[in-house]
């Protein structure tokens, strides 16, 4: 059982590395860590520069890791920080015919992983 | 005239349904009542928490400019702008108010506006369609075309390639950007935090590359704290896009080392407005979720109201941020058929503001001198109230008064026919009612009396409308339940005077047989039955009547009254659309006579009928 486990996990990370693999080749990526996660409404990224920014916003696939899960939304705010974002999802867009569009601006993929 | 546009229909049905499919999987309800409750506090205390948030952004570093008007504004942000040539600016219908970029363009700056919607419109120099989705009246043709005329570019109408352009079009305005400017969805007093929400990123990136960020928001934006603005947000991400959070939330208290940064706080007659007897409109948060249920938007879309704000609440806002003539064409608009109502995360009561605002509109005379005829009618018959003495004349059963007499036993029932029913289209839905009662409530006292006021109220006759309601409240008072078969009186009347007020159609179940039909029986409801008890109505008319079903049963017919003599073409267009599908041999029943007669403007006299009616036929069979 454990061992059926292990490979399921194992073939997971194995999907996972090639997918980051083949967009480091085609893609720009960054790995930004957050102050944590809270359900639903994302990861919450401090930005104290504007290269934190150019980190989180202008790369085509953002990885975010997420060490802690935060309580509540009002809990993360609670912290000090002089700007920050909730991410929930990629750049996206639906101004053109209500079709989902995904990164308009920002990236056009956003991977959260979860760091234990 | 009024150009209508399918691309809102769609669009707009399409957010409807997602918004709907969001709402059934969350219990929202008590979301609303806690926001809307933090909302109002806040605005009650909007001075002292202004108060309390500038000091701390201005000890943060961020300089806070309080104007009055959107002159006052525009000139401060020009000031500080100092030399910047391109500005990178978010959506935000404030700035639309102010028309800052335009303003700022005259002074030869390069003002790109970076939400997708917006930069779209921007090109094809037109006004915000829409509050939430500035571009919902255009097609993906319509968009290609705009692009390879003014780019030089060979796209196809592919939403995809589109959006790829401009992503590569406005990545280097970003980059180069001297100056950003966005708006603010929230501002919570403590501790001193701007929000603005955004799907694109074009928010987080014009916010935080260039050297001078300003932050432009409403004096309405304050809230006490972050727990205020949590659900607030997620209603505003629900009601307008049918998300439960938006892709980006961002955050500022203090500039980045880089930064100078500005908040620029607007009233231009919000204040007036939060003290104001129209202070529930106040709390609007721009979600755009009353013109997505809009029947009246959904079919002209926002250009045919020509300002920034638009439908039943544009009209408000314009008033006060705008003039009242400007407001006054809005409002004519807006059937006060309710239907945005229960859509409205903040629980305004849009039609009835509308209503109390229309008091200061002067009316076309093809409208007023009808009210006025009513008003007559309402005067006459004061008079014989005075005359005759409340509770001189006893009525025998069954009969007819078209005077207010008491002296009932307290469990008596009147019927109150209301004054469609004097109109000679609806001499066979009269002589029903007649029937009606004569058979199934021979106690019962009919109240002849002509109108109970709603059109008087919902075009702003307000005094002709309290004295009706006065002569009402003591015609009715001795009765303990009283019956109309009108369904807008009865929403009306019921809104005021409470549970004695019942829907004929509704009281007559309990004592008639199911019937079956041969031809299908479709149910038509009524705007005003889409909030309060009438929505019980189609079930209750289900136990004897079997209905078919039919898709646009809850689609507006565009009747609003005088509707359609004032807009006949969008009237006719909103009727329309209650067409497809409905051939052969068939049966509608509503319990609204003035859908009715505009139902049957496009069915034909015999495949339309009043519920009262078409039961007590069914039940003669
Ligand atoms: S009352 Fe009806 S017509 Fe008026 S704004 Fe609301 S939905 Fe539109
Ligand atoms: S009136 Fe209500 S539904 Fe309409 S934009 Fe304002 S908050 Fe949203």
């Amino acid at each position: 059982m454990a061992t059926e486990w292990h490979q399921a996990l194992q073939s997971q990370l194995d999907d996972f590395i090639e997918k980051l693999k083949d967009r480091f080749q085609r893609q720009s990526i960054s790995i930004v860590e957050s102050l944590g996660f809270v359900p639903g409404a994302g990861a919450f990224v401090s930005i104290g520069s504007r290269s934190d920014a150019e980190e989180l916003f202008l790369s085509e696939v953002v990885i975010i890791l997420c060490r802690n899960q935060l309580e509540t939304y009002e809990a993360s705010l609670a912290g000090e920080f002089s700007q920050a974002c909730f991410v929930s999802a990629e750049s996206k867009t639906a101004d053109i015919e209500k079709k989902l569009v995904s990164g308009v601006h920002g990236p056009k993929e956003c991977i959260f992983v979860e760091v234990q | 005239m009024s150009k209508f546009n399918e691309n809102v229909f769609k669009a707009t049905n399409l957010t409807v349904q997602k918004r709907e499919k969001l709402f059934r999987g969350h219990d929202l309800d008590s979301l609303r009542e806690n926001a809307q409750a933090k909302r109002a506090m806040s605005l009650e205390n909007a001075d002292v928490l202004w108060k309390i948030s500038a000091e701390q952004f201005q000890e943060n570093g961020i300089t806070v400019f309080f104007a009055d008007t959107a002159a006052s504004a525009n000139k401060f942000i020009s000031e500080k702008m100092g030399d910047a040539k391109l500005i990178v600016k978010g959506k935000s219908l404030t700035t639309e108010e102010m028309e800052l970029r335009q303003f700022l363009e005259k002074e030869e700056r390069e003002v790109v506006e970076t939400d997708l919607g917006e930069w779209i419109i921007q090109q094809r120099k037109e006004l915000p369609s829409h509050f939430t989705a500035p571009a919902i009246h255009l097609s993906a043709g319509d968009v290609a075309q705009m692009v390879n005329r003014k780019f030089g570019e060979n796209l196809p109408a592919d939403a995809h390639a589109l959006t790829a352009f401009a992503r590569r079009h406005l990545r280097e305005k970003f980059r180069n950007a001297d100056a950003g400017i966005i708006g603010a969805n929230a501002i919570c007093a403590k501790p001193a935090t701007v929000l603005s929400v955004s799907n694109e990123g074009n928010v987080s990136l014009s916010s935080r590359l260039p050297e001078k960020l300003f932050i432009v928001t409403g004096w309405d934006r304050i809230y006490d704290s972050v727990e205020g603005i949590e659900g607030v947000q997620r209603l505003l991400s629900a009601s307008a896009t049918a998300q439960e959070y938006t892709s980006y939330v961002d955050f500022f208290r203090k500039p980045l080392p880089h930064q100078q940064v500005f908040l620029i706080v607007l009233d231009n007659g919000r204040k007036a407005l939060m003290e104001s007897v129209f202070s529930d409109g106040a709390r609007c948060i721009r979600c755009g979720a009353c013109l997505n249920i809009c029947p009246v938007y959904e079919e002209v879309g926002g250009h045919t109201f020509g300002k920034v704000y638009h439908g039943g609440i544009g009209a408000l806002l314009t008033e006060f941020t705008g003039n009242d003539r400007d407001a006054s064409a809005i409002a004519s608009y807006c059937l006060r058929c309710k239907t945005c109502e229960p859509a409205c995360p903040m629980g305004i009561p849009i039609a009835d503001l509308l209503a109390r605002l229309s008091e200061s509109h002067s009316l076309p005379f093809y409208l007023s001198l009808p009210l006025r005829m009513l008003g007559r009618r309402v005067g006459a018959m004061r008079g014989r109230q005075k005359d005759q003495g409340i509770g001189d004349s006893p009525p025998s059963s069954g009969t007819h008064h078209s005077s207010p007499i008491t002296h009932h036993s307290s469990r008596s029932v009147a019927v109150f026919i209301g004054c469609m029913f004097r109109n000679p289209l609806m001499k066979r839905e009269r002589k029903g009612i007649e029937s009606t009662v004569a058979r199934f409530f021979p106690d019962a006292q009919i109240l002849d009396s002509g109108c109970c006021g709603m059109p008087h109220f919902y075009k702003g006759q307000l005094s002709a409308a309290v004295e009706r309601l006065e002569i009402i409240e003591k015609m009715i008072e001795p009765f303990e339940t009283v019956l109309l078969p009108c369904s807008s009186g009865f929403a009306y009347l019921r809104e005021r005077f409470g549970d004695k007020i019942e829907l004929m159609s509704m009281a007559m179940v309990e004592k008639l047989e199911k019937v079956d039909s041969i031809s299908p029986v479709y149910y038509h409801q009524p705007c005003h039955l889409k909030t309060g008890p009438g929505t019980k109505e189609k079930a209750a008319l289900n136990q004897v009547i079997t209905f078919s079903s039919w898709e646009n049963e809850n689609r507006c017919c565009g009747s609003g009254g005088t509707y359609f003599v004032q807009h006949p073409f969008v009237s006719r267009k909103i009727l329309s659309r209650k067409e497809p599908g409905m051939d052969g041999k068939f049966t509608i029943v509503t319990s609204c006579p003035s859908c009715l007669l505009q139902l049957r403007r496009v069915f034909g006299r015999g495949r339309v009928a009043h519920s009262v009616s078409y039961m007590l036929q069914s039940a003669t069979k």
